[in-house]
């Protein structure tokens, strides 16, 4: 018997084989003496080890253990404080307020250069908000001009690490 | 008025619950009851009683501050189990990455001399009492290298499929699917040798 269909044996066993697969094993652990006394010996391993894992007992006392676990989270929250959510107004005025900000560093850098940007903006009319995208689409249709405005969006959430 | 928990009969629903609200001696409590369960799935995983002190108390740290991540999908005593399996997972890899290759991996490559071994009766549970019979499989399961046993516990005692256990160690469903039957074969091997051993003393 080759290893691929040993390894089929015990995906049958545990459940892992689609369904033409598994009668195709089955088929072959009735006919085969071979395949069945693999299989039975992987069965009984399985049921050895399964119902049988050693309990263990921590040694270190109780409270002792606790505290230990106490003063980390207590260090690692004085090490990082957990960020406050800022409010919603805040998160959603934030790129507007930097938006703004940056167009004065602008205006002040080139001066008369350029036209004032609020003329152009006045001159704007929002055609689209998309909530989803984060986008909010300007047109002006004197200057010819379309502006999408893309703002970062928040993720406050950690990494992606599931545990359930 | 808040109600008052009473700790140790509350469920553990209760004192999650409380626990997401800052509730620190509630989730004491959880630590108390789970302490263990937790403990003993590091030192199962790592071998190593001080290793699997620092690694439980990790997962608890590593608990309480995602605390609010847990949606009651599957049990507490399970989610924190799962986080002490990726902590050790953690640990094994960068012990893995510092040692030279061992020879457990070289077999494991090769196919190991599990695959031309006869088929065995692995049953050493006659004239046993069931806790002895667990010391020996816990011996036996030392004697594997991590990734066999690691896949061994995740699966027989985590229950969890293939797909799952490939994800966690970061390997594909085949070599899942290998090592697995890899670390039955030497269980059988390592539980049928210890029968022998037990015959032999009594002659």
């Amino acid at each position: 018997m080759n290893n691929a269909t040993q390894l089929k044996v015990m995906s049958y066993l545990d459940n892992e084989l689609s369904a033409p697969d598994a009668r195709q094993v089955a088929a072959l652990i009735t006919n085969d003496p071979e395949a069945r006394a693999v299989y039975n010996e992987l069965k009984e391993t399985r049921e050895l080890v399964r119902g049988n894992e050693l309990s263990l007992t921590l040694k270190e006392p109780k409270d002792f253990y606790w505290s230990q676990i106490q003063r980390k989270i207590e260090s690692a929250e004085k090490a990082a404080p957990r960020r406050a959510s800022a409010p919603l107004w805040v998160r959603l005025l934030a790129p507007i307020a930097g938006a703004i900000a940056l167009a004065a560093v602008l205006l002040s850098i080139q001066g008369p250069q350029i036209q004032p940007l609020t003329t152009h903006v006045s001159a704007m009319h929002e055609i689209e908000n998309n909530p989803e995208m984060a986008t909010i689409t300007f047109r002006s249709e004197s200057e010819g001009v379309t502006v999408v405005w893309v703002s970062s969006r928040e993720t406050a959430q950690e990494p992606a690490e599931q545990f359930e | 008025m808040p109600s008052k928990i009473d700790y140790p009969t509350a469920g553990d629903e209760v004192l999650v619950k409380a626990a997401q609200k800052g509730d620190m001696p509630a989730f004491e409590e959880l630590v108390s009851r789970h302490r263990d369960k937790i403990y003993a799935r590091a030192f199962s995983m790592v071998r190593n009683e001080e290793d699997a002190v620092d690694l439980s108390q990790e997962a608890w740290v590593k608990g309480w501050q995602r605390l609010n991540q847990f949606q009651g999908e599957s049990s507490f005593a399970t989610w924190m189990t799962r986080i002490v399996i990726n902590l050790c997972l953690d640990q094994l890899r960068k012990q893995k990455r510092v040692k030279s290759e061992s020879i457990d991996q070289m077999e494991e490559d090769s196919g190991g001399v599990e695959r031309q071994m006869p088929v065995l009766n692995p049953n050493p549970t006659e004239n046993l009492e069931r806790g002895e019979l667990r010391v020996r499989i816990d011996k036996a399961l030392a004697q594997l290298s991590y990734e066999h046993r690691t896949v061994l516990i995740l699966h027989e005692f985590e229950e969890l499929e293939y797909k799952l256990i490939a994800k966690k160690m970061g390997c594909s469903i085949g070599t899942v699917m290998s090592r697995l039957f890899y670390a039955r074969r030497k269980m059988a091997s390592l539980l049928a040798g210890l029968k022998r051993e037990e015959l032999q003393t009594e002659k």
